[in-house]
């Protein structure tokens, strides 16, 4: 169950290939199929199956890319063009993304880092307590490795105090023992290779060394022992990354037994949390919440992330390709209902511009369009994109149409080309003002309800994908903002100034509307409703004016990337509709191209699908006996029975002398396997109305699961 | 040789410890240096935190008997206890006694006491020695055999001059109660002997708690505003802790700072002579009402000391995901309703007939209230079919919603039921079998938490 394995079912084959180069490492990673089942990758939120067998033909060159000739002829310059686009856009966001991500987890882990050192020095009064710092790490637990390496580095590599950190996931420790085991052993071994003399303490008893220190390995005497001669080490800070997800028992355990060497050995103890504070509460008992003096703390606050991530990547002025807005909600829709995870809504958007530049041709325009690089092809198509096509209608439909522009258009490829280049240009445009719109209607709700306005704050985030549609121009949200400016205070105008003075100091375009607004010149009551008119009226008609749809620019279809299907399918496949179509077309996900054996499975699913909801079942047996042999005449041909052996492992006969006992065998086999799939069930036949005992299957079909 | 102590020095003691003559009396009586005169065990025992330790060991201290001190607590198993009862035996008369011999591993108790024999006879005591086992009953292993050893244990030794000690608040292993072997008691303290303890920190010490050296305030204004200040928190305290002084010194450690702060600051006055020190005083409580009416200096539990600060508002954002907030109301839902009102909770039919027949039936198992019971296991696709109900929008079943499953697996808020050892029963589960059972692992309060973020009214669907 937990191991959600999803491979892409894309058209292309080398598709998983290029997603495995630019998924960040440590949350997902390439694993073999038998190692999938394991604990340690129960977390990933994705995995990379690997193909087993013949790997179809590599290509030569160095880049995942193929050429696109079915829709365009294209040359090998320009698939390498797309690739390394590709790459150079996927980098700059990279390190973007990476900051991001990094300047969230900073903040707190400098509070951490402070609590850690702030905390009491050890000493010999008895009632102190064991100092725990509560890590509020949010409920996507497949990031929480990274995140408590990183602490457990950062508490390490900080200048002046020397502390040695402890990372441990209670979930490999089950008992009590094992758990000192390894928090001993990570300590008294990490040192050891640092300075070899001055450490001798054997981790465990079977340790070579010396001989006569018979001690057990979770015995924290031997802690105490390596802490006495570490003349350095301040503190031993020992985080768990798992708190609410193990064993209660355990935990309490560990927290008592650090408890009770608190005056010996300097521990301060870090619990990662992915629920929240009242759910953690009912898992430790008073008992031993009378033990630890304690204090939270929040790790990434996700929703500043997104707004951060509009800000940075989305609508940066580097921004070459838009993320369009059906796009946008379906991923921050998955984002609030299923995975709160920055990390996975970064790699979506990573996904997007690979696809984008993977399967359109056309992509290397974005990189300004030279003559040079384009074919005659490229000129052709450029030509069909339909935003050009509308374009090119209507300027014949207006009366005094331009025809010589248009002529040039349609025959000149370097007029065309320029026209091109006024487009990006347009579309940089309106990228910038689209994100001074966003951050001036953010500065608005600010002024706003400061003053207990009844609007709740929309974030960046959320506007963003009915900003980029021009659905927010002349919005009721909008409208409310702007009614909200012509009835403010004194007090707000200043306060809207200063924050407009403050986000947009270098932003020529929204200062020289603010200059237009005059404050300061004019005082008094009437003055004032002029002054606050005049600041609605400027306002709404930057908004009005900014808050364009993309879709008004031509060729947006090469600057904007919408394609939510894709996506969707790749991050959240429908499971029922992968399984079914991989039963119904094996050739799919098999990658072998037409005339080869089913697997038997497929065979008895395609029986099922025939069916009613009951079957009785030495009638499927006789179906599927009948379908074998029908099916092994028609398979003559030796690559079939190849097939056949490769998928149906563990069945050694080949399809043309299927034996009766075989036939059997294989019969069980594919019940218990449509069994497991969930798609039959064993029913007692009674219930069917017969009187007499009848084996037979019932169909589970249940709509939508 | 020296005869225990004399009634004077015993009544000095007393002093320092209230209330606890009887007990070093006893001590006196029955521990003596003569290693022929001394039982093989005694225990002392009485409520946690009543002086048993700090009783023994200043009686120790004081009449130098020759003696090894262990704290059970700090055993994780009883190996380890073993292993360090030898060690420390074994560095008696070595040049360094501090030193202690770990070469010995002992795995049973027979392997102990022959050990322990061993040792004895290497040793050859002339005067009694001690052996403490502070705190047995917080042993990490079940300690009820082993206590039964060391009561036992000289019946199976054949060299004298060995003593045990043992220290215990819980009660005495029932298997023990017959066999008879002196024992100390120690009841545990008075409100006004808890407040005399409180009262007997030394100013050095007090002075150590403020950690702040702008302001010195000399030893005699120090003890006053520290008398006053134990008055208080017994006052305040005593109800919720009772005699439990551990509680109360760490609480007074963390009061006490922000108590005083106004006497530092300056704001109050110096307390130094009794005439001004009433006026203070009221001054000074006034100041600290909150503090002391307040929960914060409680804490036990992490939630409502965290409500004091400002981390209300932050919560949400670590939230669950919305899906999962739904996915654990359905799953308290699916164990805690019988399938059987699946149809009438969960659907539009109706369903006339049954009611009447239920109704009848019922009578007397209603008196339970039903979020009493343990869970119930349910099927992952009658899970996933409450699901649907609930949430509001329709949703495709996309593998997000099986990771979050998961998720909430991991996070022990849904648990397996009826696979290993964590089931109740004898699990005869398939684990190739296509359903799985599950069991919800949160309470009632919890769930209608999650339930009111979502704005979904639990209630409605929960047939008690």
């Amino acid at each position: 169950m937990p191991s959600s394995v999803s491979e892409t079912p894309t058209k292309r084959k080398a598709t998983p290939e290029v997603t495995s180069n630019h998924f960040s490492s440590g949350d997902c990673e390439s694993i073999d199929n038998s190692a999938l089942i394991s604990d340690r990758d129960a977390h990933k939120t994705c995995y990379l199956l690997e193909r087993s067998g013949k790997a179809t033909k590599k290509a030569k060159t160095n880049h995942a890319f193929i050429s696109l000739d079915q829709s365009i002829p294209e040359s090998d310059v320009h698939v390498v063009d797309r690739w390394t686009l590709y790459t150079n856009t996927i980098d700059t966001i990279q390190t973007k993304i990476e900051n991001l991500l990094n300047d969230a987890d900073e903040s707190t882990l400098q509070r951490v880092w402070k609590y850690v050192t702030s905390t009491r020095d050890y000493d010999e009064d008895a009632y102190t307590q064991l100092p725990v710092g509560l890590v509020l790490a949010g409920s996507n637990i497949s990031s929480h490795t990274r995140l408590f390496a990183n602490m457990s580095h950062h508490i390490e590599q900080q200048e002046g105090k020397k502390f040695a950190t402890v990372v441990l996931a209670l979930r490999e420790a089950s008992s009590l023992r094992e758990a000192l085991r390894k928090i001993i052993s990570q300590l008294v071994g990490q040192r050891k290779a640092d300075d070899e003399d001055e450490i001798t303490a054997p981790m465990n008893t079977a340790s070579q060394g010396d001989q006569t220190d018979k001690r057990l390995s979770y015995d924290l005497d031997l802690l105490v022992d390596w802490f006495v001669k570490q003349e350095s080490v301040e503190k031993i800070v020992v985080i768990i990354e798992d708190a609410d997800g193990s064993d209660s028992n355990v935990l309490t355990e560990v927290i008592r037994m650090l408890f009770v060497y608190r005056n010996r050995l300097p521990f301060v103890l870090l619990l990662g949390i992915a629920t929240n504070l009242p759910i953690f509460n009912t898992k430790i008992p008073k008992r031993t919440m009378r033990m630890i003096d304690f204090q939270s703390f929040d790790i990434l606050r996700t929703d500043d992330g997104l707004t951060r991530l509009v800000d940075d990547v989305l609508l940066s002025s580097s921004t070459k390709l838009l993320v369009g807005p059906a796009l946008f909600r379906s991923l921050l829709k998955r984002y609030n209902n299923h995975t709160k995870n920055l990390e996975t809504f970064t790699w979506a958007i990573q996904y997007a511009y690979m696809a984008h530049f993977f399967a359109n041709p056309l992509s290397i325009i974005i990189e300004s369009p030279k003559s040079s690089v384009m074919s005659k092809d490229h000129i052709i198509a450029l030509r069909t994109v339909p935003s050009f096509k509308s374009y090119i209608n209507d300027c014949i439909s207006k009366e005094d149409c331009n025809t010589k522009h248009i002529r040039g258009l349609l025959t000149d490829p370097s007029s065309l080309i320029a026209f091109l280049r006024s487009c990006q240009e347009e579309f940089f445009e309106f990228l910038s003002r689209q994100s001074d719109c966003l951050k001036l209607l953010d500065v608005l709700q600010d002024a706003s309800s400061i003053y207990g306005s009844t609007i709740g704050k929309r974030t960046r985030a959320e506007l963003y994908a009915d900003a980029i549609s021009g659905e927010l121009r002349g919005s009721s949200f909008v409208r409310e903002l702007v009614l909200f400016i012509s009835k403010m205070s004194s007090a707000t105008v200043d306060n809207l100034s200063r924050l407009i003075d403050q986000i947009f100091e270098k932003n020529a375009i929204v200062r020289k509307m603010k200059d237009g607004w005059n404050i300061g010149t004019m005082n008094g009551k009437a003055n004032h409703l002029k002054l606050i008119s005049n600041i609605s009226k400027s306002i709404q008609g930057f908004l009005h004016a900014n808050l364009r749809s993309y879709t008004d620019i031509v060729f947006h279809e090469l600057f904007v990337f919408d394609a939510v299907s894709l996506c969707e399918n790749a991050f959240a496949p429908k499971y029922r509709a992968s399984i079914e179509k991989a039963l119904m077309e094996p050739s799919f996900y098999l990658g072998h191209q037409g005339g080869f054996e089913k697997p038997f499975l497929s065979m008895a699913h395609a029986l099922y699908r025939e069916s009613g909801t009951l079957i009785n079942v030495y009638d499927y047996w006789r179906a599927l006996s009948q379908s074998l042999r029908s099916s092994d005449i028609e398979t003559m041909d030796p690559g079939g029975s190849s097939a056949l052996n490769e998928y149906e492992i563990g069945c050694e006969s080949s399809p043309l002398t299927l034996s009766e006992s075989q036939t059997v065998a294989v019969f069980y086999k594919v019940i218990s396997e449509l069994k497991y799939l969930g798609f039959v069930k064993e029913t007692s036949s009674r219930r069917s109305g017969n009187k007499n005992a009848v084996a037979v299957l019932q169909k589970q079909v249940w709509d939508g699961l | 040789m020296m005869a225990g102590l004399s009634d004077e020095r015993i009544q000095e003691l007393a002093q320092e410890f209230p209330s606890r003559l009887n007990q070093f009396d006893l001590l006196n009586c029955i521990l003596s240096n003569d290693k022929g005169t001394n039982p093989t065990t005694i225990a002392l025992v009485g409520q946690s935190s009543s002086g048993k330790s700090c009783v023994l060991r200043r009686f120790l201290q004081e009449v130098r008997f020759s003696h090894t001190w262990l704290s059970c607590d700090e055993c994780v198993s009883l190996r380890i206890l073993f292993q360090r009862i030898l060690a420390a035996l074994r560095a008696i008369g070595t040049q360094d006694p501090n030193k202690l011999d770990y070469s010995i591993s002992c795995h049973n108790f027979s392997l102990f006491v022959t050990q322990l024999n061993d040792t004895l006879k290497a040793l050859a005591f002339e005067h009694a020695h001690f052996v403490v086992l502070d705190r047995i009953d917080e042993l990490g292993e079940p300690y009820e055999s082993f206590y039964q050893l060391i009561i036992n244990i000289g019946n199976m030794l054949r060299y004298d001059g060995l003593t045990f000690i043992l220290v215990s608040s819980g009660t005495e292993p029932r298997s023990s109660v017959t066999t008879a072997f002196p024992h100390i008691y120690f009841q545990p303290y008075s409100k006004a002997e808890s407040l005399a303890i409180l009262r007997m920190e030394s100013p050095d010490s007090i002075r150590s708690m403020l950690r702040s050296t702008e302001r010195e305030l000399s030893d005699v204004q120090l003890t006053s505003l520290w008398s006053s200040f134990s008055q208080v928190i017994i006052d305040t305290y005593f109800p919720l802790y009772g005699p439990d002084i551990q509680q109360l010194k760490s609480t007074v450690r963390r009061a006490f700072p922000i108590y005083a702060k106004p006497v530092l600051d300056g704001v109050v006055g110096i307390l130094a002579s009794n005439r001004d020190s009433q006026s203070g005083f009221v001054k000074l409580y006034k100041i600290n009402q909150p503090l002391l009416t307040s929960e914060e200096l409680v804490r036990n539990s992490f939630v409502s000391y965290v409500r004091g600060s400002n981390a209300t508002e932050s919560s949400a954002h670590h939230d669950m995901t919305v899906y999962s907030k739904y996915l654990l109301c359905a799953a308290y839902l699916a164990s805690y309703n019988k399938p059987r009102f699946d149809i009438r909770l969960f659907s539009r039919i109706r369903e006339n007939r049954r009611r009447i027949r239920n109704a009848t039936k019922h009578k007397f198992k209603d008196k339970i209230n039903s979020r009493n019971f343990a869970p119930s296991p349910f099927e992952y696709e009658r899970l996933l079919a409450i699901f649907q109900c609930l949430v509001p929008d329709k949703i495709d079943s996309v593998t997000d919603i099986q990771t979050q499953f998961a998720t909430l697996v991991s996070l022990k808020l849904i648990t397996r039921a009826g696979i290993g050892s964590d089931s109740s029963g004898a699990s005869s589960v398939d684990i190739l079998e296509s359903r799985t059972k599950w069991r919800v692992n949160v309470s009632w309060d919890i769930a209608l938490q999650i339930a009111r973020d979502i704005k979904l009214q639990i209630e409605n669907y929960l047939m008690d």
